[in-house]
């Protein structure tokens, strides 16, 4: 990689960073959807491609327009303007009763005068099923979700796992072409979330369907997806693997938004071999392995993205390399988090980094301690370069 | 510690109860007397019950409060439950405030001004008074009431119970039918009831607008007791406060046992959060 000037930097860039070409048409495409409520703007003009068979999240804060963007797939709001184009369909105009797309929502919402079983069947009864067929898929489905023998308790006497898989079975029953699952797990505690979210992959495989889940759980996001979709107010920030998102954010705020990180402002300096030069505030000189996509200006001031747990917290200084950064510190802080341990080192510049490191040796036996003096290093490639 | 029963309250207790409750009281027990004379006791004896349930004239009347009161109390539900479903799911639109206060101004309306009203209605519109009058006009108040009673319910009612319907394939009318309604049934029902006991025990809208050959009971019973009050009509008054009683009781338990079903939803739900 060699610092390119702006205008070849834009013919580089045009190519795809992902190389996800669709050979088919999206399941779903929202073409320029914008959503407002009065003066309000909950959606502005999106752009989104979804795939058969994904597993696809929308990820972002409380009120940036995730449940909007279900509310329309589903056909319970219309769009403002633009489309939502379903296997090539214009879905504008089609109401919720018509659209092969079924949504599980946040609070369950299961019929409370109604079994276990006529909630699931409440679909197929609609489309007047035959009884014998519907009893059928009402079976395979209370199988599925592992609740035989449940099928004549009330909702009120479910817990609320069961209640969660009651209602994922009342979604699926009419085998919809797209599921929506609006927080699906916000209810359930920690360990139970933990294995529903298994039990959504599972399931989401085994019957070859795509799901749309809205969280705020950034953990659960990155379990369960194969795109993620960041938002802010109305927005989509960027989409992409969790992995990429992860190590390849597209801005410091989704760099902040998942997980946790050290967010670093830097100026570009120059090119050595095929590194990346750049001069931290303090004077110190970093080496970054650029991205294919970055563009590299000397003098331009980024934001270099550092997640704790690319960072090796050590008390003798390491080896000199071309490709290791190293910066020293004295540790404020440490937290003990079971299979890792998390140090605040305050740099001499005056800069609180957080490193992490796995617990590999009996934390009886661990070297590093509080007000220690220590050397935090990381390697070239182990940190990203986005726009500041 | 604030002693829970004192000697003042436990006194305005007894006297507020036994202000409320004694006329009454003495209603019921002079309705066993075996004498003629009202006030004078002659012993225990259900004869005037038997006397006022073979006066024809008092049976019709009955009959009539009681068609009224079934009419009147079915078409107030509807309308109730109708407009009050409406009101909720519209939202905000300008003059909201002014259409629900209008839909509950008829609660503190004098009964006087609003029979006055009806009966200025019926005649500009030349409909002639009878049954059917006394049967609108006991719907247009009791409708209120009504409203009263299943918007509470509607309040609390989850939006996304019928969200889940439309979802399932329900038009906007099966969604009603299959799931708001059953949900809300308990509050409907005690809607009825209150309707119900409205109609019957009511006097002054019916006297606006009655016609000849509708009298209603309560306005029977007015006009006999002008003329001297008998032990038939606290026979018959007595029965009439045993309906009354029944159907608020009734109503109250319904509302009671949708109350308990809803906490423990509750309690559950926040066992499962
Ligand atoms: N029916 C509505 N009327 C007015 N504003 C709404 C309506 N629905 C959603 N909003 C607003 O749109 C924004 C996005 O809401 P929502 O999609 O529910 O956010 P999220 O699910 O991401 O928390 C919020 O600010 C919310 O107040
Ligand atoms: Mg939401």
């Amino acid at each position: 990689m060699n610092f390119l000037d702006p205008a070849s930097a834009a013919s580089a860039r045009a190519e795809p960073a992902t190389p996800q070409a669709p050979a088919r048409p999206p399941l779903i495409r929202f073409e320029n959807v914008t959503k407002t409520f009065g003066s309000f703007t909950a959606i502005s003009d999106l752009n989104l491609d979804i795939q058969e068979r994904e597993f696809f999240s929308l990820l972002g804060p409380s009120g940036c327009g995730k449940t909007t963007m279900m509310r329309l797939l589903a056909g319970f709001e219309e769009v403002t303007s633009g489309r939502i184009l379903l296997d090539g369909q214009d879905l504008t105009g089609t109401p919720a009763n018509r659209r092969p797309i079924n949504m599980m929502f946040q609070s369950y919402a299961l019929f409370p005068h109604m079994s276990v079983a006529k909630n699931i069947g409440f679909g197929l009864k609609q489309e007047r099923w035959k009884k014998r067929d519907l009893q059928d898929r009402v079976d395979e489905m209370l199988a599925l979700v592992q609740l035989e023998g449940f099928a004549d308790r009330k909702p009120h006497q479910l817990s609320g796992g069961q209640m969660q898989r009651v209602a994922l079975a009342r979604s699926l029953a009419k085998k919809p072409k797209v599921l929506l699952l609006d927080e699906p797990l916000g209810a359930l505690d920690k360990k139970l979330r933990e294995e529903t979210q298994f039990q959504l992959m599972d399931v989401q495989d085994r019957l070859g369907l795509t799901f749309i889940i809205v969280t705020h759980d950034q953990d659960e996001a990155m379990t369960v997806s194969s795109r993620i979709a960041v938002m802010k107010a109305g927005k989509l920030l960027q989409t992409d693997t969790p992995a990429r998102i992860y190590e390849h954010p597209a801005s410091s705020y989704v760099a902040d938004f998942i997980g946790n990180v050290n967010l670093i402002n830097v100026e570009l300096s120059g090119m050595e071999g095929d590194l990346a030069l750049a001069r931290w505030d303090g004077g110190t000189r970093l080496a970054i392995r650029p991205q294919p996509e970055d563009v590299m200006t000397p003098g331009a001031r980024k934001t270099l993205v550092l997640r704790p747990e690319k960072i090796h917290v050590t008390k003798d200084r390491p080896a000199e390399a071309h490709n290791v950064n190293m910066v020293e510190g004295t540790v404020e802080e440490i937290s003990y988090t079971g299979s890792a341990s998390t140090f605040l080192v305050r740099l001499d510049g005056g800069m609180l980094i957080r490193a992490q490191e796995a617990n590999r040796l009996l934390t009886s036996r661990r070297e590093v301690d509080w007000n220690d003096r220590v050397w935090l290093s990381w390697r070239a490639g182990a940190c990203v370069l986005v726009d500041a | 510690m604030i002693r829970r029963f004192n000697i003042f309250n436990l006194t305005s207790l007894t006297f507020g109860l036994a202000f409320l409750y004694l006329p009454l009281l003495l209603v019921v027990i002079y309705s066993f007397n075996d004498s003629r004379l009202v006030t004078v006791w002659g012993g225990f004896s259900t004869k005037w019950y038997g006397i006022a349930l073979n006066n024809d004239a008092y049976l019709e009347a009955a009959w009539i409060t009681l068609r009224i009161a079934f009419v009147s109390a079915t078409l107030a539900t509807v309308l109730g439950t109708l407009s009050t479903v409406v009101m909720v799911r519209a939202g905000s639109f300008p003059g909201r405030t002014l259409f629900s206060g209008m839909i509950f101004a008829p609660l503190v309306m004098p009964e006087v001004v609003t029979g006055l009203s009806l009966l200025l209605l019926f005649v500009a519109i030349g409909l002639d008074r009878g049954f059917w009058t006394i049967t609108i006009a006991h719907a247009t108040f009791a409708m209120c009431y009504a409203s009263v009673v299943v918007s509470s319910r509607l309040a609390s009612f989850d939006r996304s119970l019928e969200y889940a319907a439309l979802d399932l394939g329900c038009t906007p009318f099966s969604a009603f039918r299959q799931v708001t309604l059953p949900v809300i049934a308990p509050a409907v029902i005690s809607a009825w009831l209150l309707s119900f006991t409205l109609s019957l025990d009511d006097l002054v809208i019916a006297t606006f607008t009655s016609g000849p050959g509708s009298t209603t009971l309560p306005m029977k019973l007015y006009s006999s007791v002008r003329l001297g009050v008998s032990p038939e009509i606290n026979a018959l008054s007595t029965m009439l406060i045993g309906i009354v009683t029944a159907g608020v009781i009734t109503a109250s338990l319904v509302n009671r046992r949708q109350e308990r079903r809803r906490q423990q939803d509750h309690r559950a739900a926040a066992a499962a959060a």
